[in-house]
């Protein structure tokens, strides 16, 4: 069981690569994690694109790219981007940070990911999210414990204009959607835990905002 | 027929999908508008000529009173003031209901058009309805990406 956790809690975001391919039988193990997932109803809506062409990858980097640089510019014009750097003092980093989100690049990485599953969905199913959602995370767990990488980018189907543009693509066909791509491939990087809020501040007892013993 | 009926549907259905996906749902409701704007004949080589020729179909039809826009020195930054909008009601609905307003189909039309027309990425930044003095104020991004 701690074993379990451990690996939930160093599990990374990861989007930096090795350039070493991801053999066929890793990949079917991440993916047999991932259709073991909890589904309502036994539903069992996904269904998987393995993306290894280098032009499918650059085209959905692109798409990534674009939407990305979108949100971020319409952020940085607001003001939003401001609140979400409120606690970073250097100017030039964050100059450099701004530059890096409003340009899109962030999500650039797909491109260089040597694999990314494009998890989509059966729409004919009462709990499409939820499902997706939780497939994704056996995923990424397994994909963590065989010593790859991955990360969520839901850059390209964010917006639903690039959804639409990401389903062409892919021919995805009538009655589907592409929930969200999965890149994975062996880890270049050790990017350090994400601030994440204390069980205190989150949990509550027997209705919203109520402590225990109140 | 019965405005009020189409009106509460397009409320309810707005706040479901608020409740489905939160402050995401604005990037869900993105093409709303669009099968409207492409019944009529929009032109224009400029931005600025795209949003005035659209601005006109949406007033001939009586969807909004008016509407009128300037930009910030960046030339990217865009704020459209557009005034008795028929979407003002449901927008008063969905306030009632504690959703912040996250769809203009308006600002949407003008959107699509411009990235269609002229090629340059778009995307709404954020929506204030202003119900006293029946307005909204639109802040878009239009830029060369």
């Amino acid at each position: 069981m701690d074993d379990l956790l451990e690996l939930m809690k160093t599990r990374r975001s990861i989007r930096r690569y090795k350039k070493k391919d991801v053999p066929d039988e890793l990949l079917e193990k991440i993916m047999e994690a991932g259709r073991w997932a909890p589904s309502g109803d036994n539903g069992q809506p996904w269904r998987f694109i393995v993306v290894r062409d280098f032009e499918t990858k650059k085209a959905l980097s692109r798409i990534a790219t674009e939407g990305s640089g979108r949100r971020f510019t319409a952020e940085y014009f607001t003001g939003r981007l401001d609140e979400r750097f409120e606690g970073l003092k250097d100017e030039e980093k964050k100059a450099r940070a701004y530059q890096k989100l409003r340009s899109g690049v962030v999500s650039a990485f797909l491109i260089e990911a040597p694999v990314i599953i494009v998890v989509c969905a059966y729409l004919d199913v009462w709990d499409v999210p939820y499902d997706v959602a939780m497939a994704t995370q056996n995923m990424q767990l397994i994909a963590h414990a065989l010593g790859l990488g991955t990360c969520v980018v839901v850059a390209p189907v964010c917006d639903i204009i690039d959804e639409v543009e990401t389903a062409k693509l892919l021919k995805i066909p009538h009655g589907y959607k592409v929930a969200l791509p999965l890149a994975v491939g062996y880890p270049d990087e050790s990017p350090r835990p994400r601030p994440r809020w204390a069980l205190e501040d989150i949990l509550y007892h027997e209705e919203f905002g109520k402590k225990r013993g109140q | 027929m019965d405005r009020i009926y189409f009106q509460d549907t397009f409320a309810a259905l707005a706040k479901s999908l608020f409740y489905e996906r939160g402050r995401g749902a604005g990037f869900r409701a993105t093409m709303v508008g669009r099968d409207y704007i492409d019944r009529h004949e929009i032109q224009g080589g400029t931005s600025d000529a795209v949003i005035e020729n659209c601005i006109a179909v949406l007033a001939e039809n009586n969807l909004v009173e008016k509407a009128a826009y300037q930009k910030d020195e960046s030339d990217s930054f865009f704020t459209f003031e557009v005034k008795g909008c028929a979407h003002l009601p449901v927008e008063a609905w969905l306030e009632k209901e504690g959703v912040p307003a996250f769809v203009c189909p308006p600002i949407n039309m003008i959107l699509y058009k411009i990235r269609q027309l002229i090629g340059v990425a778009v995307e709404i930044a954020d929506i204030s309805v202003h119900h006293k003095e029946e307005k909204c104020i639109v802040r878009v991004v239009i830029f060369k990406q």
